[in-house]
């Protein structure tokens, strides 16, 4: 039996080493190309947003390919925004596929999880396996966001930022080589070991960004976030909360303080999406970066209602922010332009001492 | 007689425009023309337009800047290339220091830029739609069968309201033709066009700005005192469209160069440039799926620079100098 999910980055990683410990593989997922891209916006629905139709022209590549069950990891809160909980959806687009069948493998809490667990590998699943499969995914989800997270600070901190890519590659093979919660901890010390001794340049970062946005796009490291996360080689230190961690981990009572934080701002029955954005906006501005990078899929409708809000908070606390809608067209050049006119904007402010 | 000048180039989506300075930042020469999809014809036609008052000069730095400035900026050999709203924003604060907002119209993007004491604090462009640009004048003026430098003109002499929707410029088109046949003046609809298009703007690329005078208004559009005066009227301010409003770009890219101060430009010799080949090509790179597209930069058959690509493959390897300078990586 085959097991396929989509990617976001490098996040398949996590969910192969929930069904390895239960003693099953997963495809890796197709990197994105042209073809694929084409063949999500021929399936999907006119108004899915960009990042659902990459999925779908994902999933229908290793369909074709002959892969038959999707493991498909959902986010466990119960507002997620429509791209993280489409299972059903999918069901009905891929009926014409034999054998095909989509199961989540994530629940709002263990015995949720397990359920779905079970509903995917059959009743014989028990408890304690469920418990290290999880145990494994989690502690493969925080790895992998860690590593993200220090490479991208590394590639603006270090005077070698080729050797932080080898690190960063090198890394990533070994998490997904990890096998269970120590094996993972040594590559984390090893990480750490390696990290320690590259070489850093002499001067501070000129600027810190926080990133904030749609969660498939935080996590994408194959395009269109390799263009943002290359200003860090300028100089600019880049930060921002990794989302798929935080929808792996929301529940009710991960997202209540937060919700509570953004109650300025956010109002009536905000999506999960949301409630993340905009609290690590306010985060950010609190941590006194230089500005914030709202990145989304043009289409999304929860980034897109929250780029109003995130208007305010940076209005309210004068710190510049720059909205990016991903996938309204495909040329670089626009990305990079209002990147390097973003910075440019930033280091302006930053040499005249413009104080918020 | 200080003999130094520095030469900012902007090309953009329709249109070419080559400026140059002197030390007093004073231009001296301004070209203005369309790129008719030729840019590397353009910016040597451009450069030729100039090039009689670079005699006995010297040029001490090279911009470019536009949505062409990688291109042109590997061809002439730029010392610098910045984008085009650090450039208009430049050329803005140099001339008028008291500007608070501009307001900048070309052939297919449009931007806003605040300016706060002596900064840009807050920028915008235009995204998805091209309804608000110069492309949507000169469709209306074929349409209408009038040059569309006679559009302004037309729009002043305006007597009456006409409606015509803003939000998109297929149904835009669709309300001239009805408006046609229902037997309004032309004058009256392309002075609805023109508010039009400033509806658009102001919803789309204006939206949630802080619009204060003094306000300039950029780019070729601003020929057009139709959309001057829709401006005006929708926003409450003067909207002034100052001397250079078509060059500004250039005239940023060449203060930027000059922001160098470098000893000496890279710039090649003009003559080198007039005779030069150099095109550019289309590569897929066919290391990964991602399939970037990579620009090569060919002169006299021989490979002179890459750009492009989201991994570090061809700027580690085989990107020259010259395509640094490119990058704006100077």
């Amino acid at each position: 039996m085959n097991h396929f999910t989509f990617s976001w980055g490098n996040n398949y990683i996590a969910v192969r080493g929930l069904l390895r410990s239960l003693g099953h593989d997963l495809a890796t997922p197709p990197r994105i190309d042209a073809a694929i891209v084409e063949r999500g916006i021929e399936l999907a629905h006119p108004f899915l947003c960009f990042s659902g139709k990459l999925v779908l022209g994902q999933l229908a590549a290793q369909l074709e390919r002959g892969d038959q069950r999707l493991a498909f990891m959902s986010s466990l809160g119960p507002e997620a925004c429509r791209c993280a909980d489409t299972s059903e959806y999918l069901r009905t687009l891929f009926a014409g596929y034999a054998g095909f069948s989509a199961h989540r493998i994530g629940g709002a809490g263990f015995g949720s999880a397990l359920s779905n667990l079970r509903s995917h590998f059959g009743t014989t699943v028990r408890k304690r396996d469920g418990l290290r499969a999880y145990a494994v995914f989690f502690g493969k989800v925080d790895l992998l966001h860690k590593v993200d997270k220090r490479c991208t600070a590394l590639r603006c901190l270090s005077s070698a930022p080729e050797q932080v890519r080898a690190l960063e590659r090198e890394t990533i093979d070994r998490i997904d080589r990890a096998a269970g919660p120590i094996a993972l901890w040594r590559v984390s010390c090893r990480f750490d070991r390696a990290a320690a001794r590259l070489p850093l340049r002499d001067a501070a970062p000129s600027l810190r960004i926080g990133v904030v946005g749609g969660e498939h796009i935080l996590s994408e490291l194959d395009s269109i976030m390799a263009v943002v996360k290359g200003v860090a080689e300028r100089g600019i230190l880049l930060d921002w909360r990794s989302g798929f961690r935080m929808l792996a981990r929301a529940s009710d009572g991960s997202l209540a303080p937060l919700k509570e934080r953004c109650r300025p701002y956010l109002h009536g029955a905000p999506s999960t999406s949301e409630i993340f954005s905009c609290a690590h906006a306010l985060d950010f501005v609190e941590e006194g970066y230089d500005g914030i990078l709202h990145v989304y899929a043009f289409g999304c409708m929860p980034q897109t209602a929250l780029k109003p809000i995130l208007q305010r908070v940076a209005a309210d606390a004068g710190v510049p922010l720059l909205s990016l809608s991903i996938g309204d067209r495909f040329a670089e050049e626009g990305l990079e332009n209002r990147l390097e006119a973003f910075i440019d904007l930033l280091r302006a402010r930053k040499k005249k001492g413009v104080s918020r | 007689m200080n003999r130094k000048v520095w030469i900012g180039i902007d090309v953009g989506s329709i249109t070419c425009k080559v400026v140059v300075l002197d030390a007093d930042e004073r231009v001296l020469a301004a070209t203005y023309r369309r790129t008719q999809g030729c840019v590397v014809d353009a910016v040597k036609k451009g450069l030729d337009a100039v090039a009689d008052r670079l005699a006995g000069r010297v040029v001490a730095g090279c911009g470019t800047t536009g949505s062409a400035r990688k291109l042109v900026g590997a061809l002439v050999g730029a010392d610098a290339v910045k984008n085009e709203i650090t450039a208009h924003a430049r050329a803005c604060l140099s001339l008028h220091p008291d500007a608070r907002t501009i307001l900048e119209i070309g052939g297919e993007d449009s931007k806003i830029i605040i300016l706060r004491d002596g900064i840009p604090v807050d920028f915008a462009m235009n995204t998805v739609c091209a309804a608000g640009t110069g492309a949507f004048l000169d469709q209306l003026a074929a349409r209408l069968g009038v040059p569309v430098e006679r559009l302004g003109d037309l729009a002043a002499a305006s007597t009456r309201d006409v409606a015509i929707a803003g939000r998109c410029t297929v149904f835009a088109e669709s309300d001239v033709i009805f408006k046609q046949q229902t037997g309004h003046r032309i004058e009256d609809i392309v002075a609805g066009a023109c508010r039009s298009l400033v509806r658009n703007y102001l919803n789309d690329v204006g939206k949630g700005k802080t619009i204060e005078p003094p306000a300039l208004f950029l780019g070729g559009v601003a020929a057009n005192r139709g959309i001057a005066a829709a401006f005006a009227e929708a926003l409450g301010i003067p909207v002034v469209a100052p001397e250079h409003h078509r060059v500004m770009g250039a005239l940023g890219a060449a203060l930027v160069a000059k922001d160098l101060r470098l000893p000496t430009s890279r710039m090649r010799d003009l003559n080198r440039i007039r005779s030069s080949d150099f095109r550019a090509e289309m590569l897929s790179c066919p290391h990964c799926p991602n399939a970037c597209e990579i620009v090569r930069f060919v002169e006299c058959g021989s490979i002179v620079a890459y750009l492009g690509g989201r991994c570090d493959r061809w700027s580690a390897t085989e990107r020259t100098e010259l395509a640094r300078a490119a990058a704006g990586e100077t």
